[in-house]
């Protein structure tokens, strides 16, 4: 605990990480709190109101309503719980698939290796945009497919990673005592080995969120995504391009919310890589 | 030598036909093509004879093998939008795409080179901090907010440069700009973090005590060093661009290939695609051998070690 504060002390854009992904979760848990008003409400009195935060205060819309009068403050509060909920469920979903297929690729070798290593290698062949929109121009637009798309397309890089450390894992003494006192290969696997990647899995998770939330945005964003009255970050950006010329705030607010939550993902990400990785930490 | 490159070859095509297996299960999942193509009213003596003429009652393995020829003639249906080949539509936007990658891949080798070099060798200084900074935001910055946000400035408010088009030369600036922020900044960081390292190295304390002056050991001896690893990287940033181009000529309305795969998914124009997708990664798997064939030609470790 005393190394974890001391490490958090001595690099301060790992402090920035660590607050804005802070500020991000507890917005998405403590949404029903936070947001000032009902983020579906409409009010057309108030079509594309500006923003009324002055010196003064907030004031009714802090941040200007948008083309149905709905606050944009809140919209963007709602909109952190889908960019949080896809962001986890579609990590969690390809980092379950990738450690499994890392760990046998690295653990059995041969021709299961060969196979799981170039399906990766097709996988990777097709850029990434494009690989979601062949499958959400198959399956339709819907916030399952996109997950499913999340998913798909980020399991390799848990692959690569896990099944480099496996193969360095399997050759050490600790593996070869267990393997000599009769322990099966399923065993040693999942009892000796899983627990001693999941350090550099959590590692490549922490970055391929900041990965899922661009790609899930830039897709709602194309209307690829998330179906309309729904807030999400990406789908207000693209409503709000419409108004470009009349009412800025529309767009400009949403990308903001995405900018940082991203800037303190990549943050936090490079200090985990840092704390519980010292062989690449940079000499400073 | 001749192994590794004939190893190289055979992986790549190894990836184009599992991309055309990954294109044709999707085309599949979209539901009946028979069903798609005929109007509600048909019955289903109708559908069975609709199926039977595109092939569909046959066995999958024998559709796969038909696709596959299909493709190695270029054919992949023709558009119900454009009322032509599907290969005809993509292929006559790929310019559009070229011009608008290798525009932004320049700006982001030269400006994010730059960059890098004055972090690394400005280290501790007011200048890497902001260098640095201004990377690290280029990278968690969304490039459709990007591309707005520009948009908004410089074509709304200043009204220096279009909005959207393909045109003069003033048309290419904003959405090469907002396409090359990402390359920029991830080269920039790179390159800074390479050189760091390089510059610990023995032979750059060699080159000091030689006496040379630090132009030569920074650039000569240090700076080539340090570029190896993001040679290595712009295989990696290409697709990064090609899926940057998609969202990029969205937005500015950029007559590319990007904007036509995603009008063609509005519209379910599921044949363009599929020619789409194919295309530009058969170009992105070919740019990848490529570098990797200059990169064994350059660096003899990577020959041995095959």
């Amino acid at each position: 605990m005393r190394r974890l504060w001391r490490a958090i002390r001595r690099s301060p854009s790992g402090l920035v990480g660590i607050v804005l992904v802070g500020v991000f979760i507890f917005t998405a848990i403590a949404a029903p709190l936070l947001a000032p008003m009902d983020p579906v409400a409409i009010d057309l009195a108030n079509r594309l109101g500006a923003p009324t935060w002055t010196v003064e205060g907030p004031g009714a819309h802090p941040l200007g309503a948008d083309q149905l009068g709905r606050d944009i403050l809140s919209r963007i509060i709602w909109g952190s719980r889908i960019t949080l909920v896809v962001a986890i469920t579609a990590v969690v979903m390809s980092g379950a698939l990738g450690v499994l297929l890392g760990l046998l690729a690295g653990f059995l070798g041969g021709w299961t290796e060969r196979v799981i290593m170039r399906l990766a290698d097709v996988q990777l062949s097709i850029p990434l945009m494009l690989f979601a929109l062949l499958i959400i121009g198959a399956l339709g637009p819907s916030l399952f497919n996109l997950i499913i798309v999340l998913a798909l397309t980020g399991w390799t890089r848990f692959a690569r990673i896990v099944r480099g450390e496996t193969l360095s894992l399997r050759e050490r003494e600790f593996v070869m005592s267990v393997r000599a006192a009769g322990a099966t290969g399923l065993r040693i696997m999942l009892r000796h080995i899983l627990p001693n990647v999941m350090t550099a899995a959590i590692v490549v998770a922490t970055l391929e969120v900041a990965r899922v939330v661009i790609l899930e945005s830039a897709l709602s964003f194309l209307g690829m995504g998330l179906q309309p009255p729904e807030a999400s970050w990406g789908r207000m950006l693209a409503e709000g391009r419409d108004y470009i010329a009349s009412a800025w705030w529309l767009a400009t607010f949403p990308g903001v919310a995405i900018l940082l939550v991203v800037l303190g993902v990549n943050l936090f990400g490079d200090w985990l890589r840092d704390y519980f990785d010292p062989k690449l930490q940079e000499n400073r | 030598m001749s192994g590794y490159f004939a190893g190289r070859l055979l992986e790549s095509l190894v990836a184009i036909l599992g991309v055309l297996t990954i294109v044709f299960i999707a085309a599949r999942l979209t539901g009946d093509p028979a069903v798609l193509l005929l109007p509600i009213s048909a019955t289903d003596a109708d559908i069975a004879r609709m199926r039977q003429e595109l092939g569909l009652d046959r066995p999958l393995l024998e559709q796969y093998l038909a696709f596959l020829a299909d493709v190695l003639r270029g054919d992949f249906g023709v558009s119900f939008e454009h009322h032509r080949p599907a290969m005809q539509v993509v292929l006559e936007r790929l310019p559009a795409t070229f011009e608008l990658a290798g525009v932004a891949l320049l700006i982001g080798a030269a400006v994010g080179i730059a960059a890098g070099l004055v972090a690394a060798l400005a280290r501790g200084t007011v200048l890497e901090l902001i260098a640095m900074g201004v990377a690290l935001i280029g990278q968690a910055t969304p490039i459709f907010w990007l591309g707005i946000v520009l948009i908004l400035v410089f074509a709304v408010e200043l009204q220096w440069l279009p909005a959207g088009g393909r045109g003069g030369l003033d048309h290419i600036i904003l959405p090469a700009i907002t396409l090359a922020t990402f390359t920029t900044a991830s080269i920039a960081r790179l390159l800074r973090s390479s050189m760091i390292e390089v510059l610990k190295e023995d032979y750059i304390r060699t080159a000091w005590a030689k006496g040379l002056v630090p132009r030569i050991v920074y650039l000569r001896h240090a700076a080539r060093n340090a570029l190896i690893p993001v040679i290595t990287m712009i295989g990696i940033l290409a697709g990064e661009l090609f899926s940057g181009a998609v969202v990029t000529e969205t937005i500015f309305s950029w007559p590319g290939v990007g904007r036509v795969v995603v009008q063609a998914i509005e519209t379910k124009d599921f044949a363009v695609v599929q020619a789409g997708v194919t295309v530009i990664s058969v170009i992105f798997i070919g740019f990848n051998l490529l570098v990797d064939l200059l990169y064994g030609l350059v660096d003899p470790r990577i020959r041995i070690a095959s």
